[in-house]
């Protein structure tokens, strides 16, 4: 496990789409397991919710990939509840999928797949 | 919850340490959020994807643990691996076990399979309503008896509509007839009249065009239909063009709107739902609450609120209208209580026990994993002395347990295949949605999740034996001959005890309602449902006024037609069922005078029908004394009367009741002379009581609603067609309102139960002889280990009578204990059945006797052909032998 630990952005894709639309979410703000599921599913349209078995298995995979982390609580917030934020190394990641799907859609308009 | 907070007991450690706590409390949010919007349909699957993500999170963190490096990962699969071949060449060298475990698992699996279709298909699949779960049905009952009225009136829907915070929507519907008239013919079509709002509070969809603008709620702008999406079918031939098409539907052009979702069919199936104005009459009858009354929650509020607020209407309308509204109150029962509330009990009892059935079959495969597990406990030591743990050995027993189980999912999907066949066979028309059925993939899952569930079950207690077992103890044992020791046979032995205590108990109940069904065709109905048509018409002129004179001109016609031996006409038929025939029997206040005058004039209740000479004839009904109705009566001729039986001992008890006179207060009817008594009939078949009823002549009180009975000589149905030609020849503009042989009429009112019967008997049947391949099993295991102290009682001597009643012995010991359990069982399931039953005491003794002798019966016979085996070893063979 630890090998995998810090790989470099570039080559870390292509990404599950769980895990994409988990960095997403985290990408807009902090937040807690229920707040990323909530996101998920509304940014599309119901068609992807998560359930906490799918998500906590990305959550401990990206935890030890070190793309996101714990944030601190803020005062008075339930204990039971963990707030997660996106690191600097998962941006990155981010951003370098982003740019591979861009690229192949890119690719698909050229093929005229897609209206250009 | 609870079953999400055990699947997290099983992650691995440092997982739940650090992450169980947030995954309970993410899933508890997501709850909250998601449960309101949720139907039954949509909570179940909620859940069962939270289960399945968390243990595909168990599977994926164990194969993880296994081993941080891919060899070892590799190993496990390949271990795994190892043991599917290990355990299907295993299960292939004993074809016997094998082929008597799948047999029985699929068995258990197949049954359980086919009631569990009906179930799906009945109670669990979503309505064809948009959130069915927020519709109400709304009724009115009566606050001294709680009697339902079956719905509420116009009027009191209407200012309950008015006033309600908490449902958005309020409407009736009202049970219509439209005569279609296509090719200058007229059929009657089913129709429900809506008031404004219905769709939206049922959630009906549309297939087609639209629904009805607020505006076609009036009076002259309400001449606008929707079809139903099966008449859209049959009649209209799925053409989309029939949107905007006009029909004329009593005399009068209507326009074809919209069509409704396939499968809506609510409140019953109709061909057309039209729009229902207010009446001008609404007021004036706000006493006479039957009108369908559909309700939506309004959003956020739920089902308890609105009962409150309900209670406070309900409270109003009865102190402003107190004649019409005295003991005013309103019920709101959820739809799918509404709908399924009679038939869940049964359909869940029916599916209890078909569970039983599974667990005796479960049970025998237990038993036989037992005994082979006795022969294989060299083996599992001789895997723990190399250095197996009991993980592998419990693997590799899981593993078999999985293949067995998946044998007999595919038997059992097999014969559920049939099994639904034969359900469908016994035309469950009380079920709604049964046109359903099918092995969906719910169905599916459930079977192969039953199936793999019972095997594995079946196969962990001897495997947790076997692993336990030291290996010193059964490797010193040697050949496994003389093992299998006192526990295994004792778990068998109780094993198969259980099995013939839950198959009497199936037996007890499936012989409580075979003797009820029994005493229930016994009973006299009073009249003959066989070789009987029964075809309602209402008749109506070219204005669409109500029409008298069609009656006696179609009665000649039809006597007229070859096969029809009689023809009668009422206006209330017994059977009647509202689904088809319509039954207009009036409760109405009748005074009745003692001749003497030595007491006042009382007034009684008694149903009311007219009918005409030929009715008593056609119907087979007696007349007991006096004379039926003839041609003596006329219009301007004295009125008349004929009495039931009831009504006469009751009402009339004086000597004779003929010439005596009855006080109607209905019509401008007042005193009629009684001319004779008809026999009692159960109006509502076999299961209900003969009432009070009295009699008018058609021909003295005309009616345009009514239902002409033929006796024909071959199978009344077919000549539906024919009678439908000779009216339409007699005039084309009458339309058949609906055309049932009476005997079918009947079958409905039985049909549940013979439903129930049927299949509780066939289950019992099948607990029976799993039952009796049990104590078959067990017997011959039994003998077969103890071959060598057999041959050497014979050898010493010991006659074959002997040996014989050893085994016997030892069955009858089970089969007793078995007998004597299930029939302290059977006992509380009668008590639990008694609502079923008829014509007999939940503790019906001969049941029980006869029940208890005859599975007693059975275990011995299972147990005679090993006893005769054991008979049979020769001294020297079974000493050879070791």
């Amino acid at each position: 496990m630890k090998s995998h630990k810090r790989s470099d952005p570039d080559s870390a894709g292509p990404l599950t789409h769980v895990v994409y639309h988990i960095l997403l979410a985290l990408a807009t703000g902090n937040r807690h397991g229920y707040g990323i599921v909530k996101h998920v599913s509304e940014r599309t349209q119901g068609r992807l919710t998560l359930e906490a078995g799918t998500l906590y298995a990305a959550i401990k995979r990206m935890k030890d990939q070190e793309w996101i982390e714990e944030a601190p609580r803020e005062a008075g917030a339930d204990s039971r509840r963990r707030i997660y934020a996106i690191t600097g190394l998962g941006r990155r990641v981010l951003l370098a999928e982003s740019r591979r799907l861009e690229d192949l859609v890119q690719l698909a308009r050229e093929a005229s797949v897609l209206p250009g | 919850m609870s079953v999400l907070r055990f699947l997290l007991g099983w992650l691995s450690r440092p997982f739940r340490d650090e992450h169980g706590d947030a995954m309970l409390t993410t899933v508890e949010d997501h709850w909250r959020a998601a449960k309101p919007q949720l139907g039954a349909w949509g909570r179940l699957t909620f859940w069962m994807r939270q289960w399945t993500a968390v243990i595909r999170l168990i599977i994926e963190l164990e194969v993880q643990a296994l081993g941080a490096s891919e060899e070892r990962r590799a190993l496990w699969i390949l271990g795994v691996g190892a043991d599917v071949k290990h355990s299907l060449r295993a299960l292939l060298n004993r074809p016997g076990f094998t082929a008597v475990a799948v047999l029985t698992l699929g068995l258990g699996v197949g049954a359980t399979t086919t009631m569990f279709s009906a179930v799906n298909a009945v109670l669990l699949r979503p309505l064809p309503f948009a959130g069915a779960e927020s519709v109400l049905v709304l009724e009115q009952v009566d606050t001294r008896d709680g009697t339902s009225s079956g719905g509420l009136s116009a009027a009191n829907a209407r200012d309950i509509a008015g006033s309600t915070r908490s449902l958005s929507h309020v409407a009736i519907a009202e049970n219509h007839g439209l005569r279609l008239t296509q090719d200058g013919r007229a059929v009657s079509v089913r129709t429900w009249l809506v008031s404004n709002g219905f769709m939206e509070a049922a959630g009906a969809g549309l297939h087609l065009g639209r629904g009805f603008l607020p505006d076609e709620f009036t009076e002259g702008r309400d001449r606008v239909v929707l079809l139903s999406h099966e008449s859209w079918l049959t009649r209209f031939g799925a053409d989309s063009a029939v949107i905007g098409r006009r029909l004329v539907l009593d005399g009068l052009e209507h326009t074809v709107v919209g069509v409704l979702q396939p499968g809506f069919a609510y409140p019953s199936a109709a061909g057309f739902w039209g729009p229902r104005p207010e009446r001008s009459w609404d007021d004036e009858r706000r006493g006479s609450a039957q009108l369908h009354t559909v309700a939506r929650l309004a959003p956020g509020v739920d089902r308890s609120a609105a009962q409150l607020e309900l209670n406070g209407l309900a409270r109003g309308l009865a102190a402003s209208h107190p004649v019409a509204n005295a003991n005013l109150a309103v019920r709101a029962t959820p739809l799918r209580e509404h709908l399924f509330g009679d038939i869940r009990t049964p359909l869940l009892l029916l599916l209890a026990a078909v569970a039983l059935v599974l667990a005796v079959a479960s049970a025998n495969v237990a038993g036989l994993q037992l005994a082979r597990s006795a022969g294989r406990a060299h083996e599992y030591a001789l895997r723990s002395a190399l250095g197996a743990n009991t993980g592998h050995v419990l693997r590799l027993v899981g593993v078999e347990s999985v293949l067995l189980g998946l044998g007999g999912a595919v038997l059992g999907v097999l014969l559920a295949h049939f099994g639904v066949g034969l359900v469908r066979t016994l035309d469950p028309a009380h079920l709604p949605n049964i046109q359903g059925l099918s092995l969906d993939l719910t169905v599916l899952c459930f079977s192969v999740g039953i199936a793999v569930v019972s095997a594995v079950a079946a196969g962990l207690l001897p495997a947790v034996r076997a692993a336990r077992v030291g290996p010193q103890t059964a490797l010193s044992q040697g050949s496994s001959r003389t093992s299998g020791g006192l526990r295994a046979g004792s778990a068998r032995d109780r094993l198969v005890m259980g099995e013939i205590a839950v198959a009497l108990l199936l037996t007890v109940a499936a012989g409580l309602l075979v003797r009820s069904f029994d005493r229930l065709m016994g009973e006299d109905l009073g009249f003959e449902p066989e070789g009987r048509l029964a075809v309602q018409v209402f008749s109506f002129d070219a204005d669409h006024r109500p029409s008298l004179d069609f009656f006696p001109r179609a009665v000649d016609a039809l006597r007229a037609l070859p096969g029809v031996e009689a023809v009668g006409l009422t206006s209330a038929l017994p059977l009647a069922d509202d689904e088809s025939i319509l039954s207009r029997a009036v409760p109405t206040p009748v005074a009745t005078e003692d001749p003497g005058g030595t007491r006042p004039t009382e007034e009684r209740l008694a149903h009311l029908s007219a009918i005409d000479s030929g009715y008593a004839t056609a119907m087979g009904i007696q007349v007991l004394t006096g004379r039926m109705f003839d041609s003596r009566e006329r219009a301007e001729s004295r009125k008349v009367a004929m009495v039931n039986e009831t009504f006469a001992r009751r009402h009339l008890p004086a000597a004779d009741p003929v010439g005596q006179s009855v006080d109607l207060a209905w019509r401008d009817a007042g005193a009629l002379e009684v001319v004779g008594v008809l026999a009692d009939v159960r109006p509502r078949g076999y299961e209900s009581d003969p009432r009070p009823e009295i009699f008018v002549s058609l021909s003295q009180f005309p009616t345009n609603g009514l239902t002409f009975v033929l006796k024909t000589r071959t199978d009344p149905g077919a000549m539906t067609q024919a009678v439908r030609e000779s009216l339409w020849e007699v005039d084309a503009r009458q339309a058949v309102w609906a055309a049932r042989p009476v005997a079918e009429l009947l079958g409905g009112w039985v049909r549940q139960r013979r439903f129930n019967t049927a299949l509780l008997t066939v289950f019992s049947g099948l607990a029976i002889s799993l039952a009796a391949i049990g104590v078959y099993g067990l017997m011959a295991f039994s003998v077969e280990q103890r071959l060598r102290e057999m041959g050497i009682r014979r050898a010493l001597g010991g006659g074959v009578m002997d040996i014989m009643a050893m085994v016997m012995k030892r069955a009858s010991a089970l089969a007793l204990i078995g007998v004597g359990v299930g029939l302290a069982a059977s006992l509380a399931v009668a008590w639990l059945l008694r609502g079923l039953l008829y014509g007999i005491k939940p503790f019906d003794w001969p049941t029980f006797l006869v029940v208890a002798t005859c599975m007693f019966g059975v275990a011995l016979a299972a147990a005679y052909l090993p006893a005769r085996r054991a008979t049979k070893v020769h001294p020297m063979m079974a000493l050879r032998g070791e």
